[in-house]
């Protein structure tokens, strides 16, 4: 049946307020959704003042001074904070992003932090990924040859059959497009997403794997992969830069070709 | 690739090519057939109700807009699938959603075919 209330857990308060240090000159104040399911409370949001002067120019560096300084229970993803392992995705200042190459600076005002959107969330800004990353799974990313590469030596390319991977390998899979997608919010079930298909396109333009046939056989799906309308969000939001549309209609190109 | 793509191991694929390959032939052809539309509008403005009544039916006319109301009935029915498949996701009901505007659809079609042939045969 159709449901006419919000889901358990939707309905968010105010939380608790954290002053910054006696002599902060430079303070910005950061709203982080709370949520434990540890206790039966709703969501809320605790406000932070953090010393700017005291902290590092990202808005990872300002979670981790939070988390150190003001409340260690703050829970959130993050491991190589340069932008590389993808860990630290979340929604910040209404665009999901990566923490740690995100400016404070580049947020006007209150610095405003929840979890990357229509997700489960596990704890505070760490969203459930199991179902994206069954997905990712699903569609075999990794190289299928058929023949092994000749003795002591690599599978080679062309400078232009490389070319055609730029815009593709860069993805550390943050999942900021796929939860920036409207039809992956509606759809997550049956629909792969920007950033798995991005990924299922990045092996069906390598000129070494010779499974491209039956990929684009299982991906001419018309919820798999037709569920894209080119609403461009993904890319809009990719803090890498790239462009999952762009990917997405490369397949759609390759199916209709054949 | 025996559970690929995830989520759909429940049915078979479907092929969503044909679907995508015809909204957009039919996009197409509706943009053409609407410009020549907007022009016939335009010059049956100033007539009056026969004279306008006898260009409608005029062996070319009628065949265009025939066809216009054909194709662009059929680019609609494409849309709303896409949206009831979007949006619809209640056990059963997109089935049902889908059979009713398809019904619908149809109906407009049908009604407006009579139109055109009580007008121009």
């Amino acid at each position: 049946m159709a449901e006419f209330t919000l889901p358990a857990n939707s309905k968010i308060s105010g939380g608790d307020h954290y002053p910054a240090q006696d002599g902060a000159s430079n303070v910005r104040t950061f709203k982080i959704y709370r949520w434990s399911p540890d206790d039966d409370a709703n969501p809320r949001i605790d406000s932070f003042d953090v010393d700017l002067d005291d902290c590092g120019p990202m808005v990872l560096d300002a979670l981790i001074k939070i988390k150190s300084e003001q409340d260690s229970s703050l829970t959130f993803r993050r491991s190589c904070r340069e932008g590389i392992c993808g860990s630290c995705s979340m929604n910040i200042d209404g665009t999901n992003t990566l923490a740690c190459l995100k400016s404070i600076d580049d947020v006007k005002g209150d610095v405003k932090i929840f979890p990357l959107p229509h997700m489960p969330v596990v704890k505070d800004l760490v969203p459930d990924l199991s179902n994206a990353y069954r997905q990712l799974a699903s569609i075999e990313p990794w190289l299928k040859a058929d023949k092994d590469a000749p003795e002591g030596e690599e599978r080679r390319q062309s400078p232009e059959e490389r070319e055609k991977l730029d815009g593709l390998w860069e993805c550390v899979l943050c999942f900021s497009c796929s939860t920036a997608c409207p039809s992956y919010w509606w759809n997550s079930d049956e629909y792969l997403g920007p950033a798995v298909l991005l990924q299922a396109y990045r092996w069906v333009a390598d000129s070494r794997d010779d499974n491209t046939s039956e990929r684009l056989d299982a991906l001419d799906d018309s919820f798999a992969l037709y569920r894209c309308h080119t609403i461009m969000n993904c890319a809009k939001t990719c803090p890498k830069g790239l462009n999952p549309g762009k990917a997405i209609a490369s397949i759609k190109s390759e199916i209709a070709a054949r | 690739m025996a559970e690929y793509p995830a989520g759909i191991s429940y049915r078979r694929r479907i092929s969503g090519v044909g679907h995508w390959r015809w909204q957009r032939f039919s996009a197409v052809a509706v943009l053409a057939l609407m410009a020549y539309f907007v022009v016939t509008l335009a010059m049956i403005g100033g007539m009056d109700h026969g004279a306008a009544m006898e260009f409608v039916g005029a062996p070319a006319n009628a065949m265009a807009l025939t066809v216009l109301l054909v194709i662009g009935l059929w680019h609609g029915t494409m849309g709303l699938e896409v949206v009831i498949e979007d949006y619809i996701t209640i056990s059963g009901g997109r089935k049902a959603a889908l059979v009713v505007m398809r019904a619908a659809m149809s109906l407009i079609a049908l009604a407006s075919l009579w139109a055109m042939a009580k007008i121009a045969l």
